[in-house]
């Protein structure tokens, strides 16, 4: 019996709604993560292409992390709608370092922007790549928070030990595995937002030297970093208890999606090698960019499973008590339609503009 | 009652979320204010070919993107964290009765992302009529949030009709919804105008004086509607649960100073745009400009402040104190007594011993989040010096002598033992020293081990 409204929609499509603003916020909170160490590599290399490559990586830097905040609190507010209980008990035993995410937010947004100023001086490479580099390290320390709380959610019954120790104790043995697994997949994901800022800035009259090359370092990262994804996996799957591999070969939706997901993994791996090759065939680009979307819709669902299992020992999803405001809701969901399509439509004037002759100012 | 207490020594989480939520007020408001100015602007400037406002507009969207999308938007993500552990029942009753209205606040809100940012990057890329258009794009969703959002603040002082018929809409379309709403947007305005005054006299380089004139003169006339903040308060006024009424109108001393402070202020501001500012412009310097800017951001941090009190004793008017406690719940309570049903808070017989134990937990439960021991509202200040009759005394009518406390809620003998805990802060008690720095949040019981949904003592 809960002593608040009932949740206002069914909490299974809310559930999905979880899913899918998570996915689209892990997309652009790949780039926000791996970026800028592509950046500092690019930077100390000493050449000066690369560090034309870094400063494109800058122009792109703000706007994903916009897209990243934006699309996690969408992703927060189904969170908070489902699992109250859940979510604001784990940011409580938090405490003050859940709040620091704040503070730390703010820094590397800022941070970023100063890269970004740098990153356009002749001799700003080294202050540049520091820049980068705090960047990270603070976002870094963001997601370490993000994972603790992320746990701390799914243990109830650690619960009472959380409360005499900070809830950081929950990065135990899991916390590896996991982490490499997403590591790397933040490479792969910035490897094909390099591919596509290539290609955006062939579109605006940048050399197609320059570009190819850039597209091959994305490609190549988005490879390597495919690979060791998978092999990070397996580690992942290997350390997950047997009930956990129940979850996710059930046979639902969420399971066939997952196992999918697996497979459109693998395959990208070998088309993005296909694509280094030909780096200059927009087709290959397509073609793993879409095996990518599907992939992260797959590891999104996998997630969800073993949150869900993790939940599973106190209560079931569907079991929450509800009551649809089907006009409030109908309204959010013709509006979603709208703000999508606006958003076509401002994607498409941008993709439209004229070559701008070497200005560096779009992204 | 449902989720461990998140205390900050001293300080106290209200004053936190205070602390997050007027730097987020005023940027927030100022990114709708200037998103509005901006499309006029451009309209405005291109419609009379006036190259001076063009090239003003076109140099200052840049700050939106640097202070509303960073600073902004963050700090707005620290409200929902700071109300999360400050006061998460509240939370949790709102964003279950207000999902599908943040949602679509969600929706603008990230349309208002994008447009901002392309309408930045295609400043003379797009054609001129696109242009515009983006920026008319900006400043209507951005608008729009603030619609979104104000249903659900407003709610929270006058929830009107939904207590009774319980319909989302009459929640979100409550009776000091419109005037709130004009008072925002004009605040919104006047930050934008404000704006303009300091970055025109900031930048004597980039335009003579007679072109910072007119810019300024243009900015002034977004601070004119603040003249109309003395009647829209009466309007707001107007519209308050007679108990809030009471409180700006001489029952409590610090609210009636803030809010007059609040109005007067905005009204001498509108009357120095009209005097000072469109008739003669050039005389605004960037020293006068800045102090405009810091009386704003008093006078709206002052206006979020009295909103804030003006709820007290509850959190949300007529459903939730302060404490977190629900108003149906009171008699329930009344019976079994609080710390039967908080999940989390029990006495610390380690630390305490008998019943004081059980006093500092009641305390904990129904006073913490008002008064620190020491610090902000600190109680031992309050009750220096008082003895046990006086304070039992005071107990039975917590919400009479204060009417912006709630009442004591438990049973007799939790009153009692709160009552001795009291006595203890009072002058020669030991326990207090060793509670000031508890920070830490007691582990539940075993008996009442959480479960994921709701509990169930
Ligand atoms: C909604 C917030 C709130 C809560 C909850 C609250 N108080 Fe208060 N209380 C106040 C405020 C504000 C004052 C006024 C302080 C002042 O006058 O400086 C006050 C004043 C007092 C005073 C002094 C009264 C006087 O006559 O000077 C006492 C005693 C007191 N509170 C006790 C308590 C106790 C005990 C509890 C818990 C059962 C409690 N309060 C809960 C807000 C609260």
């Amino acid at each position: 019996m809960s002593p608040f409204p009932p949740v206002s929609a069914a909490p299974v499509l809310l559930d999905h709604l979880l899913g899918l603003m998570f996915v689209v916020h892990v997309v652009f909170m790949n780039f926000v993560l791996a970026a800028p160490l592509v950046m500092v590599w690019n930077l100390w290399s000493g050449n000066d292409d690369k560090r034309r490559f870094a400063q494109w990586l800058a122009g792109a830097l703000p706007v994903a992390f916009t897209f990243t905040i934006t699309l996690g609190v969408a992703a927060l507010l189904f969170v908070q709608a489902l699992f109250p209980d859940r979510f604001y008990t784990a940011n409580i035993l938090l405490g003050k370092i859940w709040l620091a995410v704040i503070p730390l937010l703010m820094a590397a947004f800022y941070a970023a922007y100063v890269a970004r100023s740098l990153v356009a001086k002749p001799k700003g490479s080294v202050w540049a790549g520091l820049a980068c580099l705090v960047t990270a390290a603070l976002t870094s320390c963001i997601v370490v928070i993000m994972v603790s709380n992320y746990f701390a959610t799914t243990m109830a019954e650690r619960w009472p030990e959380l409360a005499v120790k900070s809830a950081l104790v929950l990065l135990n043995q899991t916390f590896l595995p996991r982490t490499l697994h997403f590591m790397a997949g933040a490479f792969a994901v910035t490897g094909l937002w390099m591919v596509w800022i290539s290609w955006w800035k062939r579109r605006r009259g940048e050399d197609a030297a320059a570009c190819t090359a850039f597209r091959r370092q994305g490609l190549h990262l988005a490879a390597g970093a495919s690979g060791a994804q998978v092999i990070a996996g397996v580690w992942f799957l290997i350390w997950l208890p047997a009930e956990a591999w129940d979850r996710l070969f059930n046979g639902s939706v969420p399971s066939l999606v997952w196992i999918s997901g697996v497979a459109t993994g693998l395959a990208l791996l070998g088309v993005l090698i296909v694509a280094t090759v030909y780096p200059d065939r927009p087709l290959w680009s397509r073609v793993a960019t879409a095996l990518m979307a599907w992939t992260l819709l797959g590891m999104a669902a996998g997630r969800g499973l073993l949150r869900l299992f993790a939940f599973d020992r106190a209560f079931q999803v569907a079991s929450i008590e509800y009551r649809t405001q089907a006009g409030a809701m109908l309204v959010f969901f013709v509006l979603l339609l709208i703000g999508l399509a606006t958003l076509a439509a401002l994607i498409w004037l941008i993709w439209r503009l004229p070559p701008a002759g070497g200005d560096s100012r779009s992204d | 009652m449902h989720y461990p207490l998140w205390t900050v020594p001293h300080l106290g989480g209200a004053m936190v979320i205070a602390a997050i939520s007027i730097f987020h007020v005023v940027i927030a408001h100022f990114a709708v204010g200037a998103g509005i100015f901006n499309a006029l602007t451009e309209i405005r400037a291109r419609r009379k070919g006036d190259a001076t406002l063009l090239q003003f507009v076109r140099d200052n969207s840049v700050f939106l993107i640097y202070l509303a999308f960073v600073a902004g938007a963050v700090s707005g993500v620290g409200i929902w964290f700071s109300i999360g552990l400050v006061a998460p029942e509240a939370t949790t009753y709102l964003i279950r009765l207000f999902l599908w209205v943040w949602a679509i606040e969600w929706v603008f809100f990230a349309l208002e992302l994008a447009s901002g940012y392309v309408y930045y990057f295609t400043w003379d890329r797009l054609k001129p009529a696109w242009h515009t258009a983006v920026g008319c794009l900006y400043a209507v969703t951005a608008f729009m949030s603030l619609v979104m959002i104000n249903g659900i603040l407003t709610f929270m002082l006058t929830p009107g009709r939904w207590l009774e018929t319980g319909r989302l809409w009459d929640a979100w379309w409550n009776p000091s919804f419109l005037p709130s709403l004009c008072m925002r947007t004009v605040s919104a305005l006047a930050l934008a105008g404000i704006f303009v005054a300091i970055v025109a006299s900031m930048r004597p380089k980039r335009f003579e004086r007679s072109q910072r004139g007119h810019i300024i003169a243009w900015g002034a006339r977004f601070l004119l509607p603040l003249g109309l903040m003395p009647f829209l308060a009466l309007w707001y006024f107007s519209t308050l649960p007679e108990s809030a009424r009471s409180l700006v109108s001489g029952g409590a001393v610090a609210m009636t100073f803030f809010f007059l402070f609040g109005v007067v202020m905005s009204f001498l501001i509108a009357m120095y745009a009209l005097f000072g500012m469109l008739r003669r412009a050039r005389d605004v310097n960037i020293e006068t400009a800045l102090l405009m800017a810091a009386i704003a951001f008093i006078a709206t941090g002052s206006m979020e402040f009295v909103r804030e009190g003006l709820r007290k004793p509850y959190v949300l008017h007529d459903v939730m104190y302060s404490n977190g406690i629900m108003v149906k719940d009171v008699p329930m309570l009344n019976r079994d007594g609080v710390l039967a049903h908080s999940r989390w808070v029990q006495p610390d017989s380690a630390r305490f011993p008998g019943e004081l134990a059980v006093g500092e937990a009641v305390y904990r439960v129904e006073c913490l989040r008002c008064h620190e021991i020491e610090g902000y509202n600190a109680i031992r200040p309050l009750i220096r010096d008082w003895n046990y009759p006086l304070i039992m005394s005071a107990l039975d009518h917590l919400d009479k002598i204060k009417p912006f406390m709630p009442p004591f809620v438990g049973t007799q003998a939790e009153k009692q033992a709160l009552g001795k805990y009291l006595l203890s802060l009072t002058g020669g008690g030991w326990a207090a020293d060793s509670l000031a720095d508890s920070t830490a949040v007691l582990p539940a019981p075993a008996d009442s081990q959480p479960t994921a949904e709701g509990s169930a003592p």
